[in-house]
């Protein structure tokens, strides 16, 4: 029986007769293998059997590790619950103001989380406007600092994480199992019980694990909030000030286990024991009644006091960077906003426009290549590759920073303090979620199109740039737009990675928060705000109605 | 002077996992011939096709085009300009840039496009819409620009995958004509893969019929109608009657041959034979008269059973003594109709040979 010729000898030879295609794979490859597989390398190398001993026989250590368990365990679950009702009730019941309900979930991710930590410390901090109202008017002295108001103010920076995750559960169910039950005299919470919760549950538990990950790994509320309630993000920062980058790299491992667990959990597990995908045709029309009135009653209540609490924090932000001193000089000023934002001493929001829009376009456009040549393209160790592009979605961006830092200042390649470096983080984190978009986007594709092109004379580097990339620009566009504002609002993945001179935005607002200057921090909130619409209005504008950019 | 053989494929093998797709595939097409490449699906026509474009690289064997070996070219080299199944249009470009796509890549100057263009699109009549985007016109519109797209190359080749099996009866047979003109006019090689026989008899010089990877035939299409060389060829065009047949003597034009209990009847035998060998006899419907005054050397009786008017012929079905079924054509017969027991009568000459169990 004859063989079909395949394996690597026969794909590498394939590769090589194909030059176009090899310099793609070949730069993939390369990368990929500089920035995710050699910084990993060299964290663990740099973590050392001394550090562990170090990080088991320290209270310090044993007590932080406690800390983010118990805090992002309890986040995840407040978040997801948030998430579950506030979702439940724009996509189940018959309450008003669905739209505007959607849109106030939306608006926090123009900001960076931090922002809900300053808007937190504005409110209920010391000096804060609640906690002084309470505190004149019925002598209540207001403490949330450390657990309870890192609890609350991670659940409500999260809660629009978990929505959007369980939205899509809830939209893929189709109301025929809601309407079939009812038909068989399925009523109320039992109906809710028995169909939409077991039907939506692994979208649930995903969105559980995606919000616990976010929080474990967290830098930016822990350190403004968290207080004396220390958190492993929060020691690694110290340790790495303290240039103790072995101690660091321990806790950075600790922090990636998890992220690794729910990462293969997801890919095995949830995919597996998804109920969503059987649910065959939506039919259109078909409505579901599915919530009595005296429930739709609460659940309105229910969205517009999260609604309140949202659109006050960015109220808040917003007077605080408009008005001198507010609560003690509240006349308007524009000073704030020059002095952080549009004065040439200090850069932060410039920069991250800047370090944002460059490294977007490079995340997207090697998505791009890396989604061509893996579902097209024949050549050896595609699944390593796919498996390392795919990779840096597990990882916290706390680790990835500081993978970076550990791994490029010092050694054969120094890239420390360079723009290079935070460019190249952000990449690596939004690389791979454009990467996953755009592999199923390809698949939707037909391939002859692609054939039809090479067929005609063009090669990969051609087909991709003339076909491929025209053709896939809607999910392109998505996908950089989503990158972009990824990128605006980072702060664990480049807080280990800023200079002087490559200060950003969301390190201004903690730099300053942390320092009690509100108001510029507020005003660095505002204009990083302004940067990121400006933005995103101006590609509106480019692109009309091929992006959607505000989809509600 | 150039080689008078355009492709030649030379012990061509595939394999996809375990499925043997293509086996031992030896052709040589002419410089200017319409072939056709026809079987049902999964009989390894369109692999083939594929492998000539080096969409495929084959696993054993060479393909040779205008005398060179082009094993190890990428698509992109080959020179082989192919209309797809689907059309595979840009959808976002215009008919223009669709047409103008493989010679932009080329980098001939505009003037030259632009006028290439133009000549492609009037060969395919479709003057006037350059402008447009493939999503806004018909199947058949679509499927012209895909034409002309693959022209506009002046290949020598051109392969055609299943082109028309998107377009609607009325239109597959205008687009047939018309077709077969552009490669007369233009003396173009087209290899042209189909599943459908009419297509291929109707269009082709020669017509390779594929059986399970493998090539059960090469011929005109006449050869292919009227002298399938194996059951399988005779059974997949068009519908035959097969009659199982003792060889009683030979000799190297002719066999005598017993089938049942009838007289033995003298055929032609285009294949070796021996005495005593069961070989099968095709005949086709149209062949086989019903009570006919000429009589002819076959000749058996059989009841009908069943008719169907189908326009320009009644189809007879019918049962013989011993059970077997016959399907029987009778053209321009005005108001006549049989039923109860009728004599069936052939020519000898419309009796094929074809040796048993060879497919």
């Amino acid at each position: 029986m004859m063989k079909e010729k395949k394996g690597t000898g026969e794909s590498m030879k394939r590769l090589f007769k194909d030059p176009s295609s090899l310099i793609l794979v070949l730069t993939s490859f390369i990368f990929l293998i500089l920035f995710v597989i050699y910084p990993l390398i060299v964290v663990v190398f740099t973590s050392g059997f001394d550090n562990w001993g170090t990080f088991f026989s320290k209270p310090r250590y044993g007590k932080a590790l406690l800390n983010t368990i118990v805090s992002s365990s309890l986040s995840a679950l407040t978040a997801t619950v948030v998430g579950f009702i506030y979702a439940y009730a724009i996509n189940y019941s018959n309450i008003k103001g669905k739209k505007f309900f959607r849109f106030i979930a939306f608006i926090p991710l123009l900001a960076p989380s931090v922002m809900s930590g300053l808007a937190f410390l504005l409110l209920f901090g010391r000096g804060g406007m609640i906690s002084q109202w309470l505190n004149s008017n019925f002598n209540i002295e207001l403490d949330l600092y450390g657990l309870p108001g890192l609890w609350i103010v991670q659940t409500i920076s999260y809660f629009p994480l978990a929505y959007m995750t369980i939205t899509g559960v809830l939209r893929s169910i189709s109301p025929n199992l809601e309407i079939a039950a009812q038909n068989l005299g399925a009523r109320g919470f039992k109906l809710f019980r028995t169909i939409t919760l077991k039907l939506a549950l692994p979208g649930v538990i995903n969105a559980f694990l995606l919000v616990a990950i976010n929080c474990f790994a967290d830098f930016g509320n822990p350190k403004l909030i968290g207080g004396n309630y220390s958190l492993l993000a929060v020691e690694i920062y110290g340790e790495i000030i303290n240039n103790e980058p072995g101690l660091a790299s321990v806790m950075g491992i600790i922090l990636v286990i998890p992220a690794l667990l729910v990462f293969w959990l997801q890919n095995k597990v949830l995919s597996k024991g998804s109920y969503s995908t059987i649910t065959g045709k939506p039919v259109s029309g078909l409505k579901r009644i599915t919530t009595s009135k005296k429930t739709d009653t609460m659940l309105f209540i229910f969205n517009s006091l999260i609604s309140l609490f949202i659109i006050s924090m960015f109220a808040i932000t917003i007077l605080y960077a408009f008005t001198k001193n507010f609560g003690r000089d509240n006349t308007f000023t524009l000073d704030h906003i020059m002095k952080v934002v549009f004065s040439s001493s200090s850069p932060a929001v410039l920069n991250s426009l800047v370090l944002s829009l460059i490294s977007a376009v490079l995340a997207v456009a090697f998505a791009l290549v890396l989604a061509y040549v893996i579902i097209r393209k024949p050549f050896p160790g595609k699944k390593a590759l796919d498996f390392t592009a795919v990779l840096p979605i597990a990882l916290p961006g706390t680790f990835v920073g500081l993978a970076l830092i550990v791994a490029f200042s010092k050694g054969p390649i120094v890239l420390q303090g360079s723009a290079a470096l935070i460019v190249i983080a952000m990449l690596l984190k939004q690389m791979p979620v454009g990467y996953r978009g755009l592999t199923a986007a390809f698949k939707q594709v037909d391939k002859s199109i692609e054939e039809a092109a090479t067929n005609l004379g063009a090669n990969s580097q051609k087909t991709l740039s003339t076909i491929v990339f025209p053709m896939l620009q809607k999910t392109v566009v998505a996908n950089f737009v989503y990158a972009f504002m990824k990128n605006m609002n980072t702060l664990s993945t480049i807080i280990f990675l800023i200079t002087p001179k490559w200060v950003v935005a969301a390190v201004s607002i903690f730099n300053y928060a942390e320092t009690g200057t509100y108001y510029w921090a507020a005003a660095v909130a505002v204009g990083l705000m302004g940067a990121t619409l400006g933005t995103l209005g101006i590609i509106k504008l480019i692109f009309r109605d091929k992006v959607k950019i505000f989809d509600f | 002077m150039e080689p008078q053989v355009l492709l030649d494929l030379k012990n061509v093998n595939k394999v996809f996992g375990n499925n043997h797709v293509l086996r031992d595939i030896n052709l040589q097409i002419e410089r200017g011939k319409f072939i056709t490449f026809l079987g049902p699906s999964g009989c390894g026509k369109t692999t083939l096709l594929r492998s000539i474009a080096g969409f495929y690289t084959v696993d054993e064997g060479e393909v040779w085009i205008d005398g060179k070996q082009v094993n190890d070219l990428p698509p992109y080299k080959r020179g082989t300009p192919m209309v797809f199944q689907e059309y595979a249009l840009f959808p976002h470009m215009t008919v223009f840039d669709n047409i103008a796509y493989g010679l932009d890549i080329k980098k001939r100057p505009e003037e030259e496009i632009e006028k290439r263009v133009k000549g492609a699109l009037a060969q395919v009549k479709l003057t006037g819409l350059e402008g447009r985007y493939p999503h806004e016109m018909s199947g058949g519109q679509q499927q012209r620009v895909a034409m002309a797209r693959a022209l506009v190359m002046n290949s020598p080749i051109i392969l055609l995958d299943e082109p028309l099996s998107n377009l609607d009866a009325k239109l597959r047979e205008e687009v047939r004509v018309e077709l077969r003109g552009i490669q007369q006019d233009l003396g173009l090689t087209v290899i042209y893969v189909t599943h459908d026989q009419l297509e291929a008899l109707s269009m082709s010089d020669y017509v390779v019929v594929f059986n399970k990877g493998a090539i059960d035939q090469y011929g005109t299409p006449h050869e292919i109608y009227y002298e399938p060389r194996t059951q399988y060829v005779a059974d997949f065009i068009g519908t035959t009657n097969f009659i199982e047949a003792t060889v009683l003597e030979h000799n190297e034009r002719e066999a005598l041959v017993s089938y049942g209990k009838e007289t033995p009847t003298k055929v032609l035998a285009k294949v070796l034979v021996n005495k005593g060998e069961q070989v099968l006899l095709s005949v086709r419907p149209e062949s086989l008269r019903i009570n006919h005054p000429d009589g002819g050397e076959f000749c058996i009786r059989a009841t009908v059973k069943s008719s169907m008017f189908l326009g320009e012929k009644e189809r007879y079905f019918l049962e013989d003594n011993a059970g077997k079924e016959w399907i029987v054509d009778a053209y321009d017969i005005g108001q006549t109709h049989y039923t109860g027991e009728v004599v069936i009568t052939a020519s000898a000459d419309k009796l094929h040979l074809i040796k048993k169990n060879n497919d």
